[in-house]
Protein backbone atom coordinates (compact mmCIF):
# COMPACT_ATOMS: atom_id res chain seq x y z
CA UNK A 1 0.00 0.00 0.00
CA UNK A 2 1.58 3.59 -1.04
CA UNK A 3 0.37 6.58 0.51
CA UNK A 4 -2.11 7.41 -1.85
CA UNK A 5 -3.74 4.30 -1.41
CA UNK A 6 -3.85 5.17 2.60
CA UNK A 7 -5.31 8.46 2.01
CA UNK A 8 -8.23 6.83 0.28
CA UNK A 9 -8.56 4.51 2.86
CA UNK A 10 -8.50 6.56 6.14
CA UNK A 11 -12.37 7.42 5.93
CA UNK A 12 -12.78 3.06 6.25
CA UNK A 13 -9.95 2.96 8.78
CA UNK A 14 -11.85 5.84 11.33
CA UNK A 15 -14.89 3.71 11.22
CA UNK A 16 -13.17 0.46 11.89
CA UNK A 17 -14.18 -1.47 8.15
CA UNK A 18 -10.45 -2.44 7.17
CA UNK A 19 -9.92 -6.10 7.68
CA UNK A 20 -6.74 -6.34 10.18
CA UNK A 21 -4.42 -6.76 7.48
CA UNK A 22 -5.32 -3.37 6.00
CA UNK A 23 -5.61 -1.66 9.09
CA UNK A 24 -2.27 -3.04 9.93
CA UNK A 25 -0.35 -1.66 7.04
CA UNK A 26 -2.08 1.75 7.56
CA UNK A 27 -0.88 2.04 11.06
CA UNK A 28 2.85 1.17 9.41
CA UNK A 29 2.08 4.18 7.37
CA UNK A 30 0.82 6.38 9.68
CA UNK A 31 3.68 5.74 12.39
CA UNK A 32 6.04 7.06 9.63
CA UNK A 33 4.40 9.98 8.39
CA UNK A 34 3.02 12.77 10.81
CA UNK A 35 0.93 14.48 7.83
CA UNK A 36 -1.19 11.28 7.15
CA UNK A 37 -1.61 10.62 10.79
CA UNK A 38 -2.79 14.80 10.62
CA UNK A 39 -5.13 13.98 7.76
CA UNK A 40 -6.59 11.08 9.83
CA UNK A 41 -7.58 12.88 12.92
CA UNK A 42 -10.77 15.09 12.03
CA UNK A 43 -12.37 11.37 10.66
CA UNK A 44 -11.49 9.85 13.93
CA UNK A 45 -13.39 12.36 15.63
CA UNK A 46 -16.32 12.59 13.74
CA UNK A 47 -16.44 8.71 14.26
CA UNK A 48 -15.91 9.16 17.68
CA UNK A 49 -19.10 11.39 17.76
CA UNK A 50 -21.21 8.91 16.23
CA UNK A 51 -20.55 6.41 18.75
CA UNK A 52 -23.20 9.19 20.43
CA UNK A 53 -25.92 8.51 17.78
CA UNK A 54 -27.14 4.89 18.76
CA UNK A 55 -30.98 4.70 19.14
CA UNK A 56 -32.64 3.22 21.81
CA UNK A 57 -33.29 -0.56 21.93
CA UNK A 58 -34.68 -2.10 24.73
CA UNK A 59 -33.17 -5.13 26.63
CA UNK A 60 -35.30 -8.33 25.95
CA UNK A 61 -36.91 -9.72 29.19
CA UNK A 62 -33.88 -11.48 30.83
CA UNK A 63 -31.53 -10.39 28.72
CA UNK A 64 -29.42 -8.53 31.60
CA UNK A 65 -29.21 -11.48 33.48
CA UNK A 66 -27.87 -13.66 30.73
CA UNK A 67 -25.71 -11.50 29.21
CA UNK A 68 -23.99 -11.16 32.90
CA UNK A 69 -24.09 -14.89 33.57
CA UNK A 70 -23.01 -15.55 29.80
CA UNK A 71 -19.70 -13.17 30.68
CA UNK A 72 -19.14 -14.33 34.07
CA UNK A 73 -18.79 -17.78 32.53
CA UNK A 74 -16.35 -16.88 30.31
CA UNK A 75 -14.16 -14.97 32.80
CA UNK A 76 -11.88 -16.27 35.61
CA UNK A 77 -12.00 -14.11 38.58
CA UNK A 78 -10.56 -10.64 37.38
CA UNK A 79 -7.53 -10.87 40.43
CA UNK A 80 -4.85 -13.25 40.61
CA UNK A 81 -5.57 -16.33 42.58
CA UNK A 82 -3.29 -17.11 45.40
CA UNK A 83 -2.05 -20.61 45.34
CA UNK A 84 -3.13 -22.51 48.28
CA UNK A 85 -1.03 -24.93 50.18
CA UNK A 86 -1.05 -27.98 48.28
CA UNK A 87 -3.84 -30.22 48.09
CA UNK A 88 -4.14 -33.23 50.51
CA UNK A 89 -2.16 -36.57 49.70
CA UNK A 90 -5.52 -38.81 49.08
CA UNK A 91 -6.36 -38.98 45.19
CA UNK A 92 -9.48 -38.70 43.75
CA UNK A 93 -9.83 -40.61 40.78
CA UNK A 94 -9.96 -37.36 38.42
CA UNK A 95 -6.34 -36.38 39.77
CA UNK A 96 -5.20 -39.87 39.16
CA UNK A 97 -6.82 -38.87 35.07
CA UNK A 98 -5.79 -36.00 35.01
CA UNK A 99 -2.49 -36.57 35.84
CA UNK A 100 -2.10 -39.40 33.65
CA UNK A 101 -3.81 -37.11 30.47
CA UNK A 102 -1.68 -34.33 30.93
CA UNK A 103 1.20 -37.24 30.96
CA UNK A 104 0.30 -38.28 27.56
CA UNK A 105 -0.15 -35.41 25.20
CA UNK A 106 2.71 -33.38 25.93
CA UNK A 107 4.51 -33.62 29.75
CA UNK A 108 7.45 -31.40 29.96
CA UNK A 109 6.86 -30.85 33.41
CA UNK A 110 5.16 -32.73 35.68
CA UNK A 111 5.50 -31.42 38.84
CA UNK A 112 2.94 -28.58 37.32
CA UNK A 113 -0.05 -30.63 36.69
CA UNK A 114 0.02 -30.84 40.54
CA UNK A 115 -0.03 -27.50 40.70
CA UNK A 116 -3.39 -27.39 38.22
CA UNK A 117 -5.00 -29.96 40.38
CA UNK A 118 -3.91 -27.71 43.46
CA UNK A 119 -5.45 -24.32 41.71
CA UNK A 120 -8.81 -26.71 40.78
CA UNK A 121 -9.41 -27.08 44.25
CA UNK A 122 -9.35 -23.75 44.60
CA UNK A 123 -11.88 -22.75 42.76
CA UNK A 124 -15.69 -22.13 42.97
CA UNK A 125 -16.05 -23.44 39.58
CA UNK A 126 -13.97 -26.62 40.32
CA UNK A 127 -16.15 -29.14 38.78
CA UNK A 128 -16.99 -27.75 35.68
CA UNK A 129 -13.30 -27.38 35.00
CA UNK A 130 -12.60 -30.66 36.35
CA UNK A 131 -14.99 -32.29 33.95
CA UNK A 132 -13.55 -30.34 31.30
CA UNK A 133 -9.95 -30.81 31.99
CA UNK A 134 -10.12 -33.99 33.60
CA UNK A 135 -10.11 -36.49 30.15
CA UNK A 136 -7.11 -34.78 28.77
CA UNK A 137 -5.04 -31.66 28.61
CA UNK A 138 -2.52 -30.43 26.82
CA UNK A 139 0.71 -29.15 29.63
CA UNK A 140 3.13 -26.43 27.44
CA UNK A 141 5.87 -25.19 29.82
CA UNK A 142 6.85 -21.94 29.61
CA UNK A 143 10.23 -20.33 30.57
CA UNK A 144 12.18 -17.45 30.76
CA UNK A 145 14.90 -14.90 32.57
CA UNK A 146 14.22 -16.24 36.26
CA UNK A 147 10.44 -17.07 35.44
CA UNK A 148 9.03 -20.80 35.08
CA UNK A 149 5.39 -21.67 34.46
CA UNK A 150 2.99 -23.14 31.89
CA UNK A 151 -0.23 -23.58 29.81
CA UNK A 152 -2.21 -25.96 30.44
CA UNK A 153 -4.88 -26.26 27.05
CA UNK A 154 -8.02 -27.89 27.12
CA UNK A 155 -7.75 -30.66 24.39
CA UNK A 156 -11.06 -28.59 22.83
CA UNK A 157 -9.13 -25.72 23.21
CA UNK A 158 -11.96 -23.97 24.35
CA UNK A 159 -10.18 -22.42 27.86
CA UNK A 160 -6.95 -23.06 28.94
CA UNK A 161 -5.21 -21.87 32.92
CA UNK A 162 -1.89 -19.99 32.95
CA UNK A 163 0.31 -20.61 35.90
CA UNK A 164 3.52 -18.97 36.36
CA UNK A 165 5.77 -18.47 38.78
CA UNK A 166 8.91 -15.62 39.72
CA UNK A 167 7.19 -13.25 37.08
CA UNK A 168 8.20 -9.61 38.93
CA UNK A 169 5.31 -6.90 38.81
CA UNK A 170 5.20 -5.38 35.63
CA UNK A 171 6.94 -2.01 36.00
CA UNK A 172 5.16 1.54 35.71
CA UNK A 173 2.92 2.00 32.35
CA UNK A 174 3.57 -1.91 31.45
CA UNK A 175 1.41 -4.75 31.43
CA UNK A 176 2.20 -8.53 30.44
CA UNK A 177 0.89 -9.92 27.39
CA UNK A 178 0.54 -14.05 26.63
CA UNK A 179 0.44 -14.97 22.77
CA UNK A 180 0.02 -17.91 20.89
CA UNK A 181 1.50 -18.29 17.42
CA UNK A 182 0.98 -19.68 14.50
CA UNK A 183 0.02 -20.00 10.58
CA UNK A 184 -2.19 -17.06 11.58
CA UNK A 185 0.88 -15.44 13.09
CA UNK A 186 0.79 -13.91 16.44
CA UNK A 187 -2.58 -13.48 18.55
CA UNK A 188 -3.17 -11.80 21.93
CA UNK A 189 -4.69 -14.16 24.54
CA UNK A 190 -4.91 -12.37 27.70
CA UNK A 191 -2.72 -9.06 29.21
CA UNK A 192 -2.01 -9.58 33.13
CA UNK A 193 0.04 -7.73 35.48
CA UNK A 194 2.91 -10.12 37.08
CA UNK A 195 2.90 -11.44 40.97
CA UNK A 196 5.99 -11.36 43.02
CA UNK A 197 5.16 -15.22 43.80
CA UNK A 198 2.71 -17.29 41.60
CA UNK A 199 -0.01 -16.35 39.14
CA UNK A 200 -2.40 -18.18 37.73
CA UNK A 201 -4.99 -16.84 35.19
CA UNK A 202 -7.20 -18.75 33.02
CA UNK A 203 -7.41 -17.87 29.55
CA UNK A 204 -9.93 -17.89 26.56
CA UNK A 205 -10.22 -20.39 23.83
CA UNK A 206 -7.14 -20.63 21.74
CA UNK A 207 -6.31 -21.92 17.91
CA UNK A 208 -6.41 -25.06 17.63
CA UNK A 209 -2.89 -24.40 14.63
CA UNK A 210 -1.01 -23.14 17.47
CA UNK A 211 2.73 -24.17 17.43
CA UNK A 212 3.82 -21.29 20.50
CA UNK A 213 2.96 -19.61 23.29
CA UNK A 214 4.72 -16.13 24.26
CA UNK A 215 4.61 -13.95 27.11
CA UNK A 216 5.62 -10.21 26.48
CA UNK A 217 6.24 -6.81 28.49
CA UNK A 218 4.19 -4.45 26.42
CA UNK A 219 3.61 -0.56 27.17
CA UNK A 220 0.10 0.56 28.59
CA UNK A 221 -2.13 2.12 25.61
CA UNK A 222 -0.01 -0.29 22.84
CA UNK A 223 -2.65 -1.32 20.20
CA UNK A 224 -2.64 -4.74 21.75
CA UNK A 225 -2.95 -6.60 18.30
CA UNK A 226 0.01 -7.56 17.66
CA UNK A 227 3.20 -8.10 19.51
CA UNK A 228 6.00 -4.43 20.57
CA UNK A 229 7.59 -4.97 23.49
CA UNK A 230 10.48 -7.85 24.38
CA UNK A 231 9.17 -11.26 24.77
CA UNK A 232 10.13 -12.77 28.73
CA UNK A 233 8.66 -15.85 28.31
CA UNK A 234 8.08 -19.29 25.81
CA UNK A 235 7.10 -22.26 25.33
CA UNK A 236 9.60 -24.27 23.38
CA UNK A 237 10.04 -23.78 19.22
CA UNK B 1 -15.80 11.05 40.02
CA UNK B 2 -14.36 7.63 39.36
CA UNK B 3 -16.16 5.89 37.19
CA UNK B 4 -16.94 1.64 37.24
CA UNK B 5 -13.88 1.02 34.26
CA UNK B 6 -11.59 3.22 36.24
CA UNK B 7 -11.96 1.19 38.88
CA UNK B 8 -12.05 -1.90 37.11
CA UNK B 9 -8.67 -0.41 34.94
CA UNK B 10 -6.47 -0.47 38.23
CA UNK B 11 -7.51 -3.58 39.57
CA UNK B 12 -11.02 -3.16 41.22
CA UNK B 13 -12.30 -6.74 40.26
CA UNK B 14 -15.83 -6.12 41.85
CA UNK B 15 -16.14 -3.24 39.29
CA UNK B 16 -16.25 -4.94 36.46
CA UNK B 17 -19.60 -6.36 37.19
CA UNK B 18 -20.72 -2.87 37.78
CA UNK B 19 -19.49 -2.05 34.32
CA UNK B 20 -21.34 -5.03 32.65
CA UNK B 21 -24.23 -3.87 33.84
CA UNK B 22 -23.43 0.03 33.48
CA UNK B 23 -22.91 -0.75 29.58
CA UNK B 24 -25.31 -3.55 28.64
CA UNK B 25 -27.81 -1.63 27.67
CA UNK B 26 -25.92 0.99 25.36
CA UNK B 27 -23.62 -2.11 23.88
CA UNK B 28 -27.11 -4.35 23.36
CA UNK B 29 -28.02 -1.02 21.53
CA UNK B 30 -24.81 -0.62 19.63
CA UNK B 31 -24.67 -4.47 18.48
CA UNK B 32 -28.52 -4.91 17.74
CA UNK B 33 -28.31 -1.81 14.84
CA UNK B 34 -25.37 -3.88 13.40
CA UNK B 35 -27.20 -7.12 13.76
CA UNK B 36 -30.68 -6.47 13.88
CA UNK B 37 -31.29 -9.67 15.57
CA UNK B 38 -31.56 -10.13 19.50
CA UNK B 39 -30.10 -12.78 20.38
CA UNK B 40 -27.09 -12.49 17.86
CA UNK B 41 -26.71 -9.37 20.03
CA UNK B 42 -26.47 -10.59 23.22
CA UNK B 43 -24.11 -12.80 21.68
CA UNK B 44 -22.00 -9.88 20.67
CA UNK B 45 -22.52 -8.25 23.66
CA UNK B 46 -20.91 -11.10 25.41
CA UNK B 47 -18.22 -10.88 23.38
CA UNK B 48 -17.41 -7.32 23.93
CA UNK B 49 -17.62 -7.72 27.28
CA UNK B 50 -15.12 -10.49 27.62
CA UNK B 51 -12.71 -8.64 25.13
CA UNK B 52 -13.07 -5.45 27.53
CA UNK B 53 -12.28 -7.86 30.04
CA UNK B 54 -8.72 -8.68 27.92
CA UNK B 55 -7.81 -5.23 27.08
CA UNK B 56 -9.00 -3.26 29.30
CA UNK B 57 -5.94 -1.68 31.01
CA UNK B 58 -4.88 -0.75 27.02
CA UNK B 59 -7.50 2.17 27.07
CA UNK B 60 -5.47 5.52 26.93
CA UNK B 61 -8.03 7.98 28.23
CA UNK B 62 -6.03 10.43 26.18
CA UNK B 63 -7.08 9.20 23.12
CA UNK B 64 -10.65 8.91 23.45
CA UNK B 65 -13.82 8.61 25.93
CA UNK B 66 -14.74 5.22 27.34
CA UNK B 67 -17.91 5.33 26.35
CA UNK B 68 -17.03 5.60 22.82
CA UNK B 69 -14.19 3.00 22.82
CA UNK B 70 -16.42 0.57 25.04
CA UNK B 71 -19.13 1.00 22.06
CA UNK B 72 -16.47 0.80 19.31
CA UNK B 73 -15.67 -2.65 21.16
CA UNK B 74 -19.39 -3.21 20.91
CA UNK B 75 -19.85 -3.17 17.65
CA UNK B 76 -16.83 -4.43 16.26
CA UNK B 77 -18.08 -7.43 17.87
CA UNK B 78 -21.44 -7.52 16.47
CA UNK B 79 -19.19 -6.87 12.88
CA UNK B 80 -17.30 -9.64 13.63
CA UNK B 81 -20.55 -11.96 14.49
CA UNK B 82 -22.09 -10.34 11.13
CA UNK B 83 -19.68 -11.22 9.27
CA UNK B 84 -18.32 -14.69 10.00
CA UNK B 85 -22.08 -15.54 9.92
CA UNK B 86 -21.84 -14.33 6.42
CA UNK B 87 -18.60 -16.52 6.02
CA UNK B 88 -16.80 -13.77 4.55
CA UNK B 89 -14.03 -13.16 7.39
CA UNK B 90 -11.79 -15.72 8.32
CA UNK B 91 -9.92 -13.44 10.99
CA UNK B 92 -11.42 -11.62 13.50
CA UNK B 93 -11.48 -7.80 12.94
CA UNK B 94 -9.43 -6.02 15.96
CA UNK B 95 -10.25 -7.20 19.47
CA UNK B 96 -10.20 -3.76 20.27
CA UNK B 97 -10.25 -0.95 18.26
CA UNK B 98 -6.87 0.15 17.68
CA UNK B 99 -7.77 3.54 15.38
CA UNK B 100 -7.83 4.95 19.22
CA UNK B 101 -3.60 4.22 19.21
CA UNK B 102 -3.18 6.41 16.21
CA UNK B 103 -5.54 8.79 17.60
CA UNK B 104 -3.55 12.26 18.86
CA UNK B 105 -4.39 13.98 21.72
CA UNK B 106 -6.98 16.48 22.08
CA UNK B 107 -8.68 17.42 25.17
CA UNK B 108 -11.01 19.98 23.72
CA UNK B 109 -12.58 17.40 21.38
CA UNK B 110 -12.96 15.58 24.64
CA UNK B 111 -15.21 18.21 26.49
CA UNK B 112 -17.24 18.26 23.10
CA UNK B 113 -17.99 14.80 22.93
CA UNK B 114 -18.83 14.75 26.46
CA UNK B 115 -21.32 17.29 26.19
CA UNK B 116 -23.01 15.71 22.94
CA UNK B 117 -26.27 14.10 23.18
CA UNK B 118 -27.61 11.37 20.94
CA UNK B 119 -30.07 14.33 20.29
CA UNK B 120 -27.46 16.52 18.80
CA UNK B 121 -25.60 13.81 16.97
CA UNK B 122 -28.84 12.71 15.15
CA UNK B 123 -29.65 16.50 14.17
CA UNK B 124 -26.05 16.58 12.97
CA UNK B 125 -26.62 13.68 10.87
CA UNK B 126 -29.70 14.85 9.26
CA UNK B 127 -28.30 17.83 8.42
CA UNK B 128 -26.18 16.00 6.19
CA UNK B 129 -27.48 15.45 2.19
CA UNK B 130 -29.08 12.37 2.15
CA UNK B 131 -27.18 10.25 0.46
CA UNK B 132 -24.20 11.16 2.79
CA UNK B 133 -26.54 10.39 5.42
CA UNK B 134 -27.21 6.92 3.81
CA UNK B 135 -24.09 6.10 3.64
CA UNK B 136 -22.84 6.87 6.99
CA UNK B 137 -25.91 5.18 8.67
CA UNK B 138 -25.11 1.79 6.57
CA UNK B 139 -21.16 2.20 7.28
CA UNK B 140 -20.98 2.88 10.92
CA UNK B 141 -24.65 1.55 12.31
CA UNK B 142 -24.84 -1.53 10.43
CA UNK B 143 -21.01 -2.00 9.69
CA UNK B 144 -21.71 -2.52 5.88
CA UNK B 145 -18.40 -2.05 3.92
CA UNK B 146 -18.22 0.44 0.94
CA UNK B 147 -17.46 -2.20 -1.52
CA UNK B 148 -21.07 -3.53 -0.08
CA UNK B 149 -22.57 -0.31 0.07
CA UNK B 150 -22.04 0.22 -3.73
CA UNK B 151 -23.18 -3.18 -4.74
CA UNK B 152 -26.47 -2.23 -3.05
CA UNK B 153 -26.96 1.26 -4.49
CA UNK B 154 -25.71 0.11 -8.17
CA UNK B 155 -23.05 3.06 -7.71
CA UNK B 156 -18.94 2.78 -8.00
CA UNK B 157 -16.84 1.74 -4.85
CA UNK B 158 -15.45 5.15 -5.42
CA UNK B 159 -18.51 7.05 -5.25
CA UNK B 160 -19.50 5.55 -2.00
CA UNK B 161 -15.80 6.39 -0.40
CA UNK B 162 -16.18 9.89 -1.66
CA UNK B 163 -19.72 10.25 0.66
CA UNK B 164 -18.33 9.11 3.05
CA UNK B 165 -15.32 11.28 3.41
CA UNK B 166 -17.73 14.46 2.96
CA UNK B 167 -19.87 13.05 5.35
CA UNK B 168 -17.30 12.35 7.79
CA UNK B 169 -15.80 15.51 7.71
CA UNK B 170 -18.70 17.36 7.37
CA UNK B 171 -19.93 16.10 10.39
CA UNK B 172 -17.25 17.08 12.25
CA UNK B 173 -17.40 20.68 11.19
CA UNK B 174 -20.92 20.74 12.12
CA UNK B 175 -19.88 19.87 15.58
CA UNK B 176 -16.57 22.19 15.80
CA UNK B 177 -18.37 25.34 16.58
CA UNK B 178 -19.56 23.66 19.77
CA UNK B 179 -15.31 22.82 20.12
CA UNK B 180 -14.55 26.61 19.15
CA UNK B 181 -17.17 27.73 21.48
CA UNK B 182 -14.70 26.10 24.31
CA UNK B 183 -11.58 27.00 23.13
CA UNK B 184 -10.63 30.16 25.17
Amino acid sequence: MNREQALELLPDYSLGLLDPAEAAEIERLLAADPALRAELQPFLQAAEALAHGYGDAPLPAGAADRIAAGVRARLQPPAPIPFPAPAPAARTPWRAIALASAAAVLVLAVGLAAALIAYLDARDDADSLRAQLASRAIELPLSGDGARGAVFVSTDFSFAILRIVGLPEAPEGHHYQIWSEGPYGARSAADFQGANGELIVRLPSLPRDMTRMFVTLEPDGAPGDRPQGPEVMTSPR
Amino acid sequence: MTTHFERFRAGDAAAFDALVAEYTGPAFAAAVQVLRDPALAEEAVQDAFVRLWQRGRQFDPSRGSERSWILAIARNAAIDLLRKRARALERSIDDAPSVYAVRDPDDTWQTVLASLTGERLRQALEELPAEQQDVIVRAYYQGQRPVDIARELGLPEGTVRSRLRLALAKLRDTLAPVREALEP
